[in-house]
């Protein structure tokens, strides 16, 4: 009874200028005006301090693994051809953190430099991340 | 401080189908509660329960099958692990604050032939980011803390194994558990990964079943039928940036400590106790790491210990800490930890039969694994 994985995200009021600049392959964060706190998700408030409203700021686009696994395992609407596959929480070099799956090979390890890629699907496009050497 | 106690549990058997509804599991395993405790159904005044995502039964058409007479306090989460010590906590606050006599908490779900929560979709904004690349069942989220903390903590595959192998051999003791077959180091080690860090055996196993507890005030519970399962302290606990919905952990900034390392310094304080008091524990593992990682969080073993501590034996009935006494959600079945909480109370109250631990005057029970949870610390009547 699980329900299909969703073909593309559905960009709500909060998140609809990261998904947009996805599109034009730059990440965009929101920026605390408060306490400068560098934000992802987009979020109507900073998990920080709590104020309200924010700047937008282009990432720089670079950050090391936070985190990683390997799916080996068909699971929650992947199929047989898109396993194995391995997703990395990225530290971006703004301190905060993203998700998306390591493209191009290589075993990730814990604080290695990755690099993103813009993979441009027909309706959106998807942030992965490549290592560096 | 609470004047309230578990007087009862009951189960329905774990199975991985079964031909009666959530309702009827939900009923079942209440009325079994309420005899286990020698209480009447007419004694009930209150309900508690929680679901993810629909997956099962609403307290009032519990209330209603059971023919309870009236209801006090009802309250239904919409919530998964992190519930069953929060719900017992508020049922032991509604008990000592006159609002009901006697109140049952309880998991009813069709946790294998019908809705999983490993697959679901959860509901909020965090899922626009997580879903379309793949990043969709719980395991994976739950994989994803546990890669980061063996690394910061220098652990490793073994110390993941030397969780799955002390529950099932709890679990062999066990006729309740689902999963029962001996289970060996070279057997683990064999077996492919489903998310790496996790194989098989580091998974739950889900279940279709219900398992319920009866609590009530200390006083009346020293007139019922068991001896009472005393709640010393109890509590829910997040930290900041609990996240946008249950499976969102992207702002959550240390994937190496949860919930535990927040609550269990607090539950020491309200309950008067210690770490070095704790005769027993029951703690939260709907997969291996997050029984490492609440074992070091309540500060039960030192940062990186807790795998070398389970493997000289520290968690079994002759170790100085057993542990997942019923094999775990791991073994026993995945009722989301409300079976974690009864099995604390049967230990309590001297009825583990071959798993009971020697000591068993104060044990320590946790619900949830990543960012937010609860916990109870159940004493005998002392």
């Amino acid at each position: 009874m699980s329900t299909p994985a969703p073909a593309r995200p559905q960009p709500d009021e909060d998140s609809a200028p990261f998904w947009a600049a996805a599109r034009e392959h730059r990440i965009v964060l929101q920026q605390c005006q408060q306490c400068g706190e560098i934000r992802f998700p987009p979020m109507p408030g900073c998990p920080n301090c709590g104020s309200p409203g924010f700047e937008q700021l282009e990432s720089r686009a670079a950050g090391r693994i936070y985190s990683w696994i390997v799916v080996h395992r068909a699971l929650a609407g992947l199929g047989p051809d898109d396993i194995p596959r391995t997703i990395a929480t990225v530290e971006l070099d703004e301190g905060c953190r993203v998700i998306g799956r390591v493209t191009g090979g290589g075993q990730p390890a814990v604080d290695q430099p990755v690099r993103p890629v813009f993979i441009d699907h027909d309706d959106w496009t998807e942030i992965a991340f490549e290592l560096e050497d | 401080m609470f004047r309230a106690a578990v007087a009862g549990v009951g189960y329905t058997p774990f199975t991985a189908s079964t031909p009666k509804s959530v309702l009827e599991l939900a009923r079942d395993a209440c009325t079994e509660a309420i005899a286990d405790a020698g209480m009447d159904r007419r004694d009930v005044d209150g309900m508690a329960s929680f679901m993810v995502m629909h997956d099962s039964v609403p307290t009032q058409a519990v209330a209603t099958v059971l023919g309870l007479p009236q209801l006090r306090f009802s309250l239904d989460l919409d919530l998964g692990g992190q519930a069953p010590c929060h719900l017992v906590t508020q049922a032991a606050a509604a008990v000592t604050t006159g609002q009901a006599e006697a109140v049952l908490v309880f998991r009813a779900m069709k946790g294998r032939s019908g809705s999983r929560v490993g697959g679901m979709e959860f509901f909020g904004a965090g899922g626009q980011y997580r879903y379309p690349v793949g990043y969709g069942a719980y395991m994976m989220y739950v994989a994803m803390w546990a890669q980061r903390f063996l690394a910061e903590t220098g652990q490793g595959e073994l110390d993941l194994a030397a969780v799955a192998l002390a529950q099932r051999e709890y679990a062999m003791a066990n006729e309740r558990a689902f999963r029962r077959k001996p289970l060996t180091l070279d057997e683990y080690l064999e077996t492919p990964y489903v998310v790496d860090p996790f194989r098989g055996a580091d998974c739950t196993i889900e279940v279709d079943g219900a398992c319920a507890v009866l609590v009530t005030s200390i006083e009346r519970a020293r007139d019922l039928r068991q001896p009472p399962a005393v709640v010393a302290a109890g509590g829910y606990r997040a930290g900041p940036r609990p996240g946008l919905d249950i499976g969102d952990h992207l702002s959550f900034r240390d994937y190496t400590r949860n919930y535990t390392s927040l609550l269990g310094p607090e539950m020491y304080t309200r309950s008067g106790l210690r770490p070095a008091d704790v005769q027993f524990a029951e703690i939260y593992d709907c997969f291996t790491s997050t029984v490492l990682i609440g074992l070091e969080g309540l500060g039960l073993c030192g940062r990186g210990g807790s795998g070398e501590f389970i493997r000289s034996g520290g968690t079994k009935l002759t170790g100085a800490l057993p542990t997942n006494t019923n094999g775990g959600l791991l073994a026993e079945g995945y009722l989301h930890g409300m079976n974690t909480v009864a099995e604390a109370v049967l230990q309590i109250q001297g009825r583990g039969g071959d798993r009971q631990a020697p000591r068993h005057e104060v044990g320590i029970v946790t619900s949830g694994a990543q960012m937010d949870g609860s916990g109870l610390i159940l004493t005998a009547d002392r």
